[in-house]
């Protein structure tokens, strides 16, 4: 029998799964290009990546360039945190076909 | 919704964001049609005008300019049919012309192009050396090789197959040349040689390329993400 609370609430959210899924593929991602790859509001990007940093699964860098920067990075405990929903997403779509 | 539909969307974002972000195709079946048609249709022309085609007896010597002119012609279309084709998928995906997986692709492929421009320009100065078109053509064509290999690691396999035909092309033309044991072949040397290496390159390994990667236009039943 499959444990759905085992899934992570902060990242069972499209918004947030998918802003996981490009910090996993990628080192960093600057918040331009989180924004352009996501089609998000400026607000709603901004939400949910105060959410995923408040819960320690994302980390922010600022740089000054020709203009102030912020890029993100998915910590230790984000990159096994995204691994293990995936795994339990996995196991649910496989129980559902069986 | 129920779970199970719910981890199947999830896993479906997951892919698609994954590919997005990490597979780039610097090269589109479209633009290697292009390019190969007008590299194929260029290189003809070429050694039509050499006499190779189409007539009796050879015309006299061809300068490196002669060589540069029309191979630059067929740049700027490729780039031009390129440039339409990459602003047609951003606008049908509602992203920007230049997106993370262009800049990247262009920061990875600026080395090689830098140098190729750099030694066509120094054959474009000495318009009288006959080897200049054999140089620059291979040249050119090791560079190109170069410049696809350097995004290997976001490109997909037929890039790469295509990166390392180019350059593999090169290098053996280039032997055969220089081979001390095989009789010198002229038709492989100066404006003739390097019209065929670039016919044969730029334009036939781009059709096949563009046979085998070809795909009808995305399916308008396809889910597209959306996100708010």
């Amino acid at each position: 029998m499959l444990d759905f609370d085992k899934l992570d609430k902060a990242i069972h959210e499209k918004g947030r799964l998918s802003i996981m899924t490009l910090l996993a593929a990628r080192p960093s991602w600057t918040f331009q290009d989180l924004k352009s790859e996501l089609n998000m509001s400026d607000g709603n990007l901004v939400t949910h990546l105060r959410t995923l940093h408040r819960i320690g699964l994302v980390a922010y860098t600022k740089e000054m360039l020709d203009r102030p920067q912020t890029s993100y990075a998915l910590t230790k405990k984000g990159r096994t945190a995204f691994d293990q929903y995936l795994r339990v997403l996995e196991q649910i779509v496989k129980a559902g076909k069986q | 919704m129920d779970e199970r539909t719910r981890a199947a969307e999830h896993l479906r974002i997951i892919r698609s964001l994954m590919e997005r972000a990490t597979v780039y195709r610097a090269i589109s079946a479209p633009t290697a049609l292009i390019g190969g048609l007008a590299s194929l249709a260029a290189s003809i022309w070429m050694l039509r005008r050499a006499g190779v085609i189409g007539a009796s007896e050879r015309v006299g010597a061809f300068s490196t300019r002669d060589f540069i002119g029309p191979w630059l012609i067929v740049l700027v279309i490729t780039l031009g049919a390129n440039t339409f084709f990459v602003w047609r998928e951003a606008q049908r995906d509602g992203r920007p012309l230049f997106s993370p997986g262009l800049r990247l692709a262009w920061r990875s492929v600026v080395p090689s192009i830098l140098i190729a421009a750099a030694i066509t320009f120094v054959g474009w100065r000495n318009p009288s050396d006959l080897e200049g078109p054999t140089i620059l053509g291979l040249t050119w064509i090791g560079c190109y090789g170069l410049a696809l290999l350097s995004t290997m690691t976001f490109a997909p396999r037929s890039l790469v197959v295509l990166g390392g035909s180019f350059v593999f092309t090169a290098v053996f033309w280039l032997l055969i040349l220089s081979s001390p044991v095989l009789p010198p072949i002229e038709e492989l040397r100066g404006y003739i040689g390097a019209n065929f290496a670039m016919g044969l390159t730029f334009g036939f390994f781009h059709l096949i390329y563009a046979a085998f990667t070809w795909r009808p236009e995305r399916n308008a039943a396809a889910q597209p993400l959306v996100l708010e």
